[in-house]
């Protein structure tokens, strides 16, 4: 057994995966994982998804049990918020007292943008964690009248789910189109379509003033004066990382922990994965935060591989993501800030497509709609570096 | 060595077991995702590993034979 400490300061998807590729990576060391919540580490997506419609219980999301993290020989503390960092002691603090660490990875993610309006104590809802989604969908079982605030990924999928079990959905959204950093804006008129065409009252445009209701949440009055009535309200407004607890540490922090190009966050032994890191994209040069799953996880992969002597080149990430949404099953890698956009396959209008994302050179991003294999064919031919002008051929085979 | 299988039901096609391990998973003829190799040895086991770690709804299985 080695005597070298690795600290995980955070109990999500990154803080698991980091575990696991060190053991894999046959690290010998010690692991401890510091997990504010107090439940075993869990995914987020099927939150939004089939914890909502009832199809798993939100007990069945979880990673693994105690048994295989004591396998894999990993201390996990639930129930532990890291609350300081001194790196120059090489501690982290927590109330149970200072944990020491020769390598540290902060992996602390992101929590939903707090909803900005004055709320009565009931019937108003943010969804990042296990327990929020078991309230919404004890909420959900006995309020026919929803609104979203937000019609992003998650608010989408919030939307989605409720209109799965038939309820009456309102998204108000305060863009003109929503989606249009992440997919551009002839693609994000595919999405507004779409709630529209499955029964969703998209209101775009226009901002929630207020939220009526004294004990609990009966309407909301949107900016165009308009009144909607709500038994149920969800805010998706965005998130922001878990970085208070760095304050005084002397590490940057400027809308999550900057780190360079290694996802190394200053000191050579702290690290950063997932939602809370922002790093430079080689290849784009933009300075970003993931907040997607694979963004996630490709993160701890570089991490453990920095950590276990391997991974010399800067991190690159494929930025796939996925969302489902009224039955429909998307899922985009690359680019989408790219100034040329073509529809591969199907039509955008239609129950499925396939969108390639071009910077004039080469193929950069992709979208599709239903077309799993056309995706896959796609993506590879992205990966391989398929010059823009030969895109179709590739794809279409 | 270890036997490589893929749950149908559960995999979303997102492709990321084919980049992260070319030699085991790929596309067939019909252009459909297909485990081209059942039983792996070292370093395609690592790979396998790893895609399997990236899986986005856990639908890669490796089971040690012997
Ligand atoms: C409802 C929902 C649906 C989603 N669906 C999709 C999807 O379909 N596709 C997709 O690509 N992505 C999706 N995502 C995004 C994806 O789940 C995240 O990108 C991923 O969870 C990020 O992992 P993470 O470990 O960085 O952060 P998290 O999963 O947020 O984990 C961080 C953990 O650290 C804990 N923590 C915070 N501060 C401290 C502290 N001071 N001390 C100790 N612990 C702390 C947090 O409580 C949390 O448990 C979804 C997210 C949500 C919320
Ligand atoms: S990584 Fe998982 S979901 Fe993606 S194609 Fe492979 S088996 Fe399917």
């Amino acid at each position: 057994m080695g005597t070298r400490r690795v600290v995980v300061a955070g109990g999500g998807l990154a803080a698991v995966r980091v575990t696991e590729f060190l053991r894999r990576r046959g690290f010998d060391g010690s692991v401890v994982v510091l997990g504010d919540e107090p439940h075993l580490p869990y995914d987020r997506p099927p939150l939004s998804k089939e914890v909502l419609t009832g199809k798993v219980g939100p007990q069945n999301v979880t990673f693994k049990d105690e048994l295989a993290f004591a396998e894999l020989d990993v201390e996990l503390r639930t129930g532990c918020a890291v609350l300081g960092l001194d790196p120059g002691r090489g501690v982290v603090e927590t109330a149970a007292g200072p944990v020491p660490y020769d390598d540290l990875v902060v992996c602390t993610g992101a929590r939903p943008r707090p909803v900005p309006w004055n709320a009565p104590p009931e019937g108003v809802f943010v969804l990042r964690t296990v327990d929020d989604a078991a309230a919404i969908r004890a909420e959900l079982e006995r309020c026919p009248t929803v609104v979203v605030a937000g019609a992003g990924f998650v608010g989408a999928e919030v939307a989605s789910s409720a209109r799965a079990l038939g309820l009456d959905v309102t998204v108000v959204e305060v863009q003109p189109t929503p989606l249009v950093r992440a997919v551009g804006p002839q693609v994000a008129a595919a999405f507004v379509s779409m709630h529209r065409d499955n029964g969703t009252d998209l209101r775009c445009g226009v901002g929630i003033a207020e939220i009526l209701g004294r004990g609990r949440v009966e309407a909301v009055r949107l900016t165009d004066g308009s009144v909607r009535p709500c038994d149920l309200l969800v805010a998706g407004l965005g998130v922001v990382p878990n970085v208070e607890w760095l304050a005084g540490s002397g590490l940057r922090v400027d809308d999550g922990l900057v780190c360079d190009g290694q996802l190394c966050a200053g000191p050579s032994n702290v690290h950063a994965a997932g939602d809370v890191a922002r790093w430079t994209d080689p290849r784009t040069g933009r300075s970003a935060r993931g907040q997607q799953w694979m963004v996630a996880v490709e993160q701890a992969r570089h991490v453990a591989n920095r950590l276990t002597g391997g991974a010399p080149g800067p991190f690159t990430s494929g930025r796939y993501f996925w969302t489902h949404q009224y039955g429909h099953h998307f899922q985009f890698a690359g680019d989408a800030c790219a100034p040329d956009v073509r529809v591969l396959c199907g039509a955008l209008e239609a129950g499925e497509f396939v969108v390639g994302y071009g910077d004039g050179r080469r193929l950069v991003g992709v979208l599709a709609k239903n077309r799993s294999a056309a995706f896959v064919r796609a993506k590879t031919a992205m990966d391989r570096g398929v010059a823009w002008d030969e895109v179709d051929g590739a794809v279409l085979g | 060595m270890a036997d490589v299988t893929i749950d149908w039901d559960r995999c979303i096609h997102s492709g990321m077991c084919t980049t992260i391990a070319g030699n085991v998973f790929g596309m067939g003829p019909d252009a459909r995702l297909v485990v081209l190799h059942h039983t792996v040895t070292g370093a395609d086991l690592d790979s396998v590993h790893d895609a399997a770690a990236c899986c986005p709804v856990d639908a890669i299985g490796v089971a040690a034979e012997g």
